[in-house]
């Protein structure tokens, strides 16, 4: 299939927006989707961005059948690990049903990984659900590593009230 | 009129609160348009703890982080102050003792006792082998125009410093993040205390800071990772509210380096 894959500009956003909520109803948890377009278009197009993206486009005489033509994205951010230096955080990657088997993920995938080689990135990081087979089987094809199984890394997270909280804690200091 | 770090927050969170879901001192409506000045302050005033009363420095605020609207977006920008002998600090509020102690940021001086630290920080994890930076490339990307990460110090005054002189015995390094589903975001990669220092809530209190950091630069998520063994570290994190989103929610932490790397990197 016919596709390309381009740096997203300020105008994609409602195209990624929208398919931040069709990754977040195919890993069930569509109620955990807190921005829109808006918050994109802030964070991702000012200054110093917190996120890069990648869209990927076919030709319209291929769109989807709702009309889309930016049919995929990778959503990716700069992090430091302090062992290794600069690298890449994965923090999305999706194609529409319709759209997958063709490449386009890979695609993506491989777009983010010369964008950080530009950048010395030494890593390219991402975090998978355990019950997504076809994506843990479609990284570890790529020769990614669970570092969960293999090294017993867990991710943590403080949000809402925990955070107030701790955060309240500093005001002591 | 001096701010002390509770004002600040109060004032932040009144102030440039424009985020979905943060609470807020303040009624924030959803999305409000940013504010066009500076938005506020956020001066690090450090203290020290002496008997149970909160004695105030002589001098303080040895930086101060400026939270602006530029271009639409809300950005951390430091600058140096000048702090003054005679300004009167904020009245001491009594609280419990715990140690001697102050937290900072970071500056690029620093990058030694941080490069030692993250080692030692390495060993604790038993992956010394993996440490390839060093005290260089901290100063480069920590400290150039556009940082990879920023870092906090705790410090202790010179009577309480280590066998082999070091005052600076503990760091937590950190940076800007985004979720899809959240938004703005902070993660933080290391944080650390010296054995000889711990127990007393060094740890705590750096890890509170990043979180204060983060929400005043509009993060609705702090997120790290810890290894299963650490027990004590776990216990320690669970302790302070946070959820185990491996355990909870079946997240699995994937990397690609080295060749498998090169070869995805390929045009």
């Amino acid at each position: 299939m016919n596709f390309k894959i381009r740096p997203a500009i300020k105008e994609d956003c409602k195209e990624i927006s929208r398919m931040i909520m069709e990754l977040a109803v195919y890993e069930n948890m569509p109620d955990q989707v807190k921005i829109t377009h808006e918050e994109l278009e802030r964070d991702g197009f000012c200054e110093s961005p917190f996120f890069e993206c990648l869209v990927a486009e076919v030709p319209e005489e291929h769109k989807s059948k709702e009309g889309f033509t930016v049919v995929g994205y990778a959503l990716y951010f700069y992090t430091y690990s302090t062992w290794k230096g600069p690298s890449i955080f994965l923090e999305d990657l999706y194609v529409m049903p319709e759209f997958r088997g063709n490449g386009i993920g890979k695609g993506l995938l491989c777009k983010v990984a010369e964008v950080g080689k530009k950048k010395q990135c030494v890593r390219l990081q991402l975090s998978v659900l355990d019950w997504n087979t076809p994506s843990r089987d479609f990284y570890a094809a790529k020769g990614a590593q669970d570092l969960t199984v293999s090294e017993g890394w867990h991710a943590i997270r403080f949000d809402g009230q925990s955070l107030d909280n701790l955060a309240n804690e500093a005001a002591k200091i | 009129m001096c701010l002390t770090n509770s004002h600040v927050c109060a004032f932040i969170a009144a102030s440039v609160n424009p985020f979905e879901g943060r609470a807020s001192s303040a009624a924030a409506p959803l999305r409000r348009p940013l504010m066009k000045t500076v938005a506020a302050l956020c001066v690090f005033s450090p203290c020290r703890i002496k008997g149970g009363i909160r004695q105030p420095l002589k001098r303080h605020a040895v930086f101060q982080e400026l939270l602006i609207e530029q271009d639409g977006c809300l950005i951390l920008e430091k600058a140096a102050v000048e702090s003054s002998p005679e300004e009167p600090l904020h009245p001491p509020a009594a609280i419990p003792a715990v140690m001697d102690f102050s937290i900072r940021a970071a500056n690029v001086e620093d990058c030694k006792d941080i490069a030692r630290m993250i080692v030692e920080l390495a060993e604790y994890e038993k992956m010394t082998e993996h440490v390839k930076i060093t005290q260089r490339d901290l100063e480069q990307d920590g400290f150039s125009k556009n940082p990879f990460f920023h870092g906090i110090v705790a410090e202790v005054p010179e009577q309480l410093r280590t066998k082999d002189g070091h005052t600076k015995i503990g760091y937590a390094l950190y940076f800007y993040s985004y979720s899809s589903w959240a938004g703005r975001a902070v993660y933080m990669e290391d944080l650390y205390v010296m054995p000889e220092f711990r127990g007393k809530g060094i740890g705590k209190a750096l890890m509170s800071k990043v979180a204060q950091l983060g929400l005043a630069a509009g993060c609705n998520q702090l997120n790290f990772t810890v290894l299963d063994w650490n027990q004590s570290s776990r216990d320690f994190y669970m302790s302070q509210g946070c959820s185990d989103i491996t355990t909870s929610m079946g997240y699995h932490c994937m990397r690609c380096e080295g060749e498998a790397l090169q070869h995805l990197a390929q045009p």
